[in-house]
């Protein structure tokens, strides 16, 4: 059942904010999606595998070997940093 | 001179010749972007500095002789592939001030030939749309009506193109992305197949379907584009080494034409398709017979779960994929949290569009415990099937003809508030990406004086012959080679 | 007699011992500067993409051999989804069905010589987050990438683990699996073996398992003793006052010794895991499995039997030979070709190589000097050839100063010039030494000794049973 107590927990598991004008417009949105998808529900599709990747192809890995060239001056695109570290709210563990 | 409207070799020869160099030929473009572009809306990003400075290098190249056909040429990227000190937003608020360390792949394998990176165009936020309205930077206008929208997602790339403000643009595809905005503005765009072109620098949204591809005046532009985007790349872990590295000839016999089959999936030309849409694709088809190709009926039989299939992979993809965008590494920063949650939830809430937040929660949803099995799980299931139902069909044919979109441009506005019936105008392309296939879209035709587009369906890694099947027809007809009239003028 | 049966089940992180990171090419080193080994992908940077370090799967391959477990041939990697500061794309890659090791088991003999199975559930691979560094003057937390994407190894154990001295065992044995087939460095201080346990109660014979905490992070075998057997008496207390135990995780205080309860990291434990689109599945075929089992050493215990039953080795020699695996493959080989008894070439062994590989710090080279070298060495001393105490000069002149056995055993051989001196030396004390001389005639052999020291006082490098050899020879004659 789709209603607005659900919705609350899926934006806390999505970790977005949302205000009451929020939850009655995505709670209406996602139930009409919701009911196309209960489309999917007429077939039969108990003998059938899922289909992760088309085409198929096996994973290839990597040599363990150390990118000396690999730039580490990632910390710049932080809109919060002081150079060293990025920076957060405390965390109370 | 229309410079505006010449083609990939054109351009090339002008400059091989010395009749134009690099450099007039960029400030050309972005002339005509700052001209026209404020009707469209197509970029989000104009490159002019950098773009001169790589028209200069291009020059140099060029003076020595060493230059490939694409050095110097100015091309559009979706502001999606991530471009090293150029802003890349992905039409979103939350990467509004995003300025990558890095180049895409397909970015840095294009600048390393020498074209010019002459701007970054609009796009529906992360590329979550059918219609180029979602963009924070605002929508984007159809050339050939400034009332209509482009496509989407990469809306911006399309009506650039179509405009010829840019000679070619790159765009991405991950349920109709580059043909639905292809077909709207009477352009040749290709989705290639899963695995052919590097996600690498390519902002993620469906990590199992997206693909980059051009967005082209031509199957010709789109094939010497795609012969350099194409190619196994390391740093993508999806890249197929399958995928071809040899370049395209376009060259394509009467005697192999009479050797290929065309299947026509019955349950695409139903009552639902629009009227004047199959008759000019029935029309186009005519041409194809003509031309000496065979025709059969094929069945694409569960081809009605589509929608919902696709609609929940790629929200569950990009519900995680989305999940990095929080305010502590890149991108945009709520003022003041007051604690982490805050910093993170109001971050998103600010950051994340409303289409955006709706996927990323039915993503959450479809995956959440106890609804994993009943969404997530199904959904690729269908996956399978609509998969197994192309391979079948390619036991009997050699390619596949379809529908882009069951209707031609619609007006800006007309679908907003009916998501679903927006969802449901990606029946035709979203198969070919849960099924990995190529496809491409080709303009054939118009109704009410809208570009109709079709598409050409192939097995795995087949865009070569996709590609010279659409070149003969261009050949033998006109439709690609049309301007919008509001730009058909220096 | 307590009524109260304690059931623990251990969570293991192992850093694994690979060069760079598992998705992607940054260094593992550990103690850099901060934020100056997370690379583009470790951040996360929108666009990036994880590309698998192949060695990661061959080292979870190995582990699972090692403890005869079944390794998967089809395993996928999966997201856990969860935000926290220290996980640069808020999911974790993991493995949650498929992982790559499933079952096998760790032996352990318990201080009463009772030899027990733990079972393990599973071990599969994942990636580490970086680190926090909470503060409270600046009211903020700091965060360090450079952990994060580190590779790990999630060794699961089941619940069988009767007490925190068995759990120790465990850990113990795990602890020397992976460093002697240097699947992980297993530097507890630096973070690179880590051990969470799961702990409950119940009366005995109750079939059911209690409410269990989680003890998280642990890194030294001293302080899982001490959590463990602090948190069952915790355990016991509530439940003798009538109160409920809380599943939750805990934190031991090492300072206090106790365990405190932690506010959960995440919010909601719904990690809503599915397969990383990212990664395809790994494919792992027979032939792989067999290669590396063939290149698999013995372990230790194996070893400690072999070297036991076949050597008549003493605990003191194994303990040393087992401290490195290279130690023991050099041994090992030596061993094999040595028609001399074990425990006397061990005994050279220790007392020349393993004596200048700890004074000089070095590592052993098969380079320098090699197995059939030392045992010729040996060889001549026991003949004879040369003199007892040349040993270290003679393994110096193969490794240090590069000269063949032959050479070196040239070098150092008692000559016939060496034999006048010596005659000549012995003669002179015995006619400067006439008493010692008739009491040796009188029966007293030990008077030998008093000859041996005054010759061995004039040529000292000499070997003193030639010289007893040759003082008997002299007074014989006399």
């Amino acid at each position: 059942m789709f209603d607005k107590k659900k919705i609350k927990d899926v934006a806390q598991l999505a970790m977005i904010a949302v205000d009451d004008n929020d939850l009655s417009y995505f709670s209406s949105e996602i139930l009409e999606f919701l009911k196309t998808v209960e489309q999917m529900d007429a077939i039969n599709l108990s003998e059938i595998t899922p289909l992760y990747h088309a085409p198929d192809m096996p994973l290839k890995g990597r040599e363990d070997e150390v990118d000396i060239d690999a730039k580490n001056d990632g910390i710049n695109c932080s809109p919060h940093h002081d150079g060293k570290y990025f920076i957060v709210p405390k965390v109370i563990d | 001179m229309d410079i505006y409207n010449k083609s990939l070799a054109e351009l090339s020869d002008l400059l091989s010749k010395k009749v134009l160099s690099s450099l007039e030929m960029t400030d050309y473009f972005i002339k005509r972007i700052k001209l026209f572009d404020l009707k469209l809306n197509s970029f989000i990003t104009i490159n002019e500095d950098q773009a001169r400075k790589q028209a200069i290098f291009a020059d140099s190249i060029i003076a020595n002789k060493k230059n490939h056909l694409l050095t110097g040429i100015p091309i559009a990227h979706k502001d999606l592939f991530s471009t090293k000190g150029v802003l890349t937003s992905c039409g979103s608020k939350m990467l509004e001030n995003y300025i990558p360390p890095y180049d895409a792949t397909v970015v840095s394998k294009l600048n390393n030939l020498g074209m010019v990176n002459i701007g970054k165009t609009n796009m529906d936020e992360f590329a979550m749309g059918s219609s180029n309205e979602s963009s924070y930077f605002g929508p984007v206008k159809n050339p050939w009506d400034l009332d209509r929208v482009p496509g989407g997602s990469s809306g911006g790339s399309a009506s650039a193109v179509a405009a010829r403000l840019t000679p070619i643009a790159t765009g991405s595809d991950t349920g109709g992305s580059i043909r639905q905005p292809a077909s709207f503005c009477g352009l040749t765009g290709l989705k290639p197949t899963y695995g052919s072109v590097s996600r690498y620098g390519m902002i993620a949204y469906a990590s199992s379907l997206d693909q980059g591809g051009p967005i082209a005046k031509s199957a010709e532009d789109c094939a010497i584009l795609y012969n350099e985007i194409r190619g196994f790349d390391k740093n993508d872990p999806t890249s197929n080494h399958e995928a071809k590295q040899n370049n395209i000839d376009l060259k394509l016999s009467k005697d192999e034409v009479k050797n290929i089959t065309i299947g026509i999936p019955k349950e695409y030309f139903s009552e639902d398709l629009d009227q004047n849409i199959s008759n000019v694709i029935s029309e186009s088809i005519e041409v194809f017979k003509k031309m000496g190709f065979n025709f059969k009926e094929v069945s694409l039989p569960n081809h009605s779960y589509t929608i919902p299939a696709y609609y929940i992979i790629a929200s569950a993809e990009a519900s995680s994929n989305l999940s990095r965008y929080d305010g502590v590494k890149f991108g945009h920063r709520c003022r003041d949290p007051k604690n982490l949650i805050d910093l993170y939830s109001r971050t998103r809430q600010e950051g994340f569009g409303k289409e955006v937040k709706k996927r990323i929660m039915i993503g959450a949803y479809a995956l959440s415990s106890g609804y994993y099995d009943e969404y997530y799980m199904r959904a690729l299931k269908i996956r399978r099937i609509i998969r197994d139902d192309f391979l079948s069909a390619f036991n009997d044919v050699d390619y596949i003809f379809a529908p882009t979109s069951p209707s031609t441009a619609f007006k800006i506005g007309e679908k907003t508030s009916n998501a679903v019936e927006m969802y449901l105008s990606d029946i035709y392309t979203t198969p070919v990406n849960l099924a990995g296939l190529p496809a491409l879209s080709i303009p054939v035709g118009y109704s009410d004086n809208l570009p109709v587009g079709m598409q050409i369906i192939g097995n795995d890694f087949t865009e070569d012959k996709i590609l010279e099947i659409a070149h003969l027809f261009q050949k033998e007809t006109d439709w690609h080679l049309q301007v919008p009239e509001a730009f058909s003028r220096e | 007699m307590s009524d109260w049966e304690t059931v623990i089940g251990l969570e293991i992180h192992t850093q694994l011992l690979t060069k760079s990171k598992i998705f992607s090419a940054s260094s593992t080193s550990y103690g850099s500067e901060p934020n100056k080994q997370a690379s583009y992908v470790d951040l996360g940077l929108p666009g990036t993409l994880p590309v698998l370090n192949k060695l990661v799967i061959k080292k979870a391959i190995e582990f699972g051999l090692a403890i005869n477990a079944n390794i998967s041939k089809h395993s996928i990697f999966a997201r856990k989804n969860y935000f926290y500061p220290d996980l640069p794309r808020n999911y974790q890659i993991s493995q949650l069905d498929y992982p790559i090791v499933e079952g096998g088991y760790i032996d352990i003999v318990t201080e009463e010589n009772i030899s027990k199975r733990i079972n393990v559930t599973r071990a599969h691979l994942e990636e580490d987050a970086g680190k926090s560094i909470h503060s409270n003057e600046a009211n903020c937390t700091y965060i360090d990438l450079n952990r994060a994407g580190t590779p790990l190894l999630e060794i699961v154990s089941e619940p069988e683990m009767c007490s925190a001295k068995e759990a120790v065992l465990y850990m113990k044995k795990v602890h020397s699996i992976v460093t002697y087939l240097k699947i992980s460095d297993g530097n507890m201080q630096e973070g690179s073996f880590r051990c969470d346990a799961n702990v409950s109660i119940r009366k005995v014979g109750e079939k059911k398992l209690g409410t269990r905490t989680e003890l998280k992070n642990i890194n030294s075998f001293k302080f899982v003793e001490k959590a463990i057997n602090y948190e069952v008496q915790r355990q016991i207390d509530l439940l003798e006052e009538g109160k409920r135990i809380i599943q939750e995780t805990r934190l031991y205080d090492e300072n206090k010794n106790i365990t405190k309860s932690m506010r959960s990291k995440e919010e909601a434990n719904d990690y809503r895991y599915f397969p990383d689109p990212d990664l395809l599945p790994i494919k792992i075929d027979d032939e792989y499995i067999l290669e590396i089992k063939k290149n698999l050493p013995d372990l230790p215990d194996v070893k400690e039997k072999h070297y036991k039953s076949k050597y008549a080795l003493t605990d003191e020699q194994i303990k040393i030979i087992l401290s490195n695996r290279g130690l023991s493959e050099f041994v090992d080989k030596v061993l094999k070709i040595s028609k001399i008894d074990a425990k006397k070439i061990v005994n050279y062994f220790i007392s020349s190589i393993y004596k200048k590989m700890n004074k000089e710090n070095i590592l052993l080279l098969e380079d320098r000097i090699t197995p059939e070298d030392f045992y010729l060495i040996v060889e001549s001393i026991e003949t004879q050839v040369v003199t007892k105490n040349n040993l270290m000069n003679l393994v110096d002149e193969i490794w240090v100063n590069k000269k063949s056995v032959s050479e070196a055993i040239e070098r150092f051989s008692n000559n016939n010039e060496d034999d006048e001196l010596i005659n000549n030396i012995i003669k002179d004390i015995v006619n400067k030494n006439q008493k010692q001389v008739l009491e040796y005639k009188s029966g007293k052999t030990k008077i030998l000794g008093f000859f041996i020291g005054q010759t061995l006082k004039q040529a000292k490098s000499s070997d003193p049973s030639f010289i007893k050899k040759q003082v008997i020879k002299i007074l014989d004659t006399i």
